[in-house]
């Protein structure tokens, strides 16, 4: 059963109040996080939380195609490099 | 062993109808690159190298499919069974912008926007964004800093100059 939309998406208090606080004071800096459940919503696009993924913490930049996801989405817990050693291409987003 | 002119394709690991084509494994994780190949050089184990001249080259689910001229049905085609592939890399398509080969990004030199050496890349991974992994020469052995491959956070990456800048970010190096 999906979550009632009477309550709003699920935000961890603590940072959801620190997301406030810097959209307030207009800064930015990167906020810790452990609550991965969290979802992503519209006042996060522009900073960079560090979610933790159970041994470190990884820096994620929040964008708009991110919302409605939830932070542990992007901070995969486990770690797989693949058997094959092709070339890798990155991209700047 | 990836050079210039003996890139990696990927590895023949099966087939896939009666007319020829053949399933290819590749290491790219960006296989819209080979889509303009004309011709790719096989390595069947144990043989000499032989040259194929691509009839039809498709991507689906993560695989290559592709047909060659001199293979026209399944059964002379599954003697290319295990070949590896290459090509030149003059021949792949061109990179989009912002779009950089990993392997030109390791070891190139990290400094912040105020021009403070942080330390050298080591890795590309990928998250919610690609990630730079960073390793700190003050650093003890295995730990590295990661910061998130955009361009709000990396505003200059000069591949000629070797030198990535990063944005002084309050948290960023200290985040891990």
């Amino acid at each position: 059963m999906s979550r009632s939309l009477k309550k709003g998406p699920y935000v961890h208090p603590s940072l959801s109040k620190k997301i406030e606080e810097m959209n307030r004071k207009n800064e930015k800096k990167v906020v810790k996080c452990w609550a991965r459940s969290s979802m992503i919503i519209p006042e996060m696009i522009g900073h960079t939380i560090a979610i933790y993924n159970g041994r470190k913490h990884v820096p994620v930049y929040v964008t708009e195609q991110m919302i409605g996801h939830r932070l542990g989405e992007f901070a995969p817990t486990r770690h797989f490099k693949g058997h094959s050693g092709g070339d890798k291409t990155a991209k700047r987003g | 062993m990836n050079d210039d002119t003996n890139f990696s394709v990927g590895k023949i690991i099966g087939f896939h109808g009666l007319r020829g084509e053949v399933k290819i494994k590749s290491g790219c994780n960006n296989l819209s690159l080979f889509s303009s190949l004309q011709t790719m050089q096989a390595q069947i184990p144990g043989e000499a190298r032989i040259k194929l001249q691509i009839n039809s080259l498709r991507v689906d689910k993560g695989f290559l499919f592709a047909s060659f001229a001199d293979y026209p049905d399944r059964d002379s085609a599954e003697s290319l069974l295990n070949a590896e592939l290459f090509t030149a890399k003059a021949e792949l398509e061109e990179l989009e912008e912002e779009e950089f080969w990993v392997k030109d990004l390791v070891g190139v030199q990290v400094f912040s926007t105020s021009g403070i050496a942080v330390g050298k890349v080591i890795d590309v991974s990928f998250g919610g964004n690609y990630i730079l992994e960073i390793r700190r020469e003050e650093d003890p052995p295995g730990k590295t800093i990661l910061i998130p491959f955009v361009k709000e956070l990396v505003p200059l990456v000069d591949l000629k100059g070797k030198r990535i800048e990063i944005t002084d970010l309050p948290g960023l190096l200290e985040a891990q």
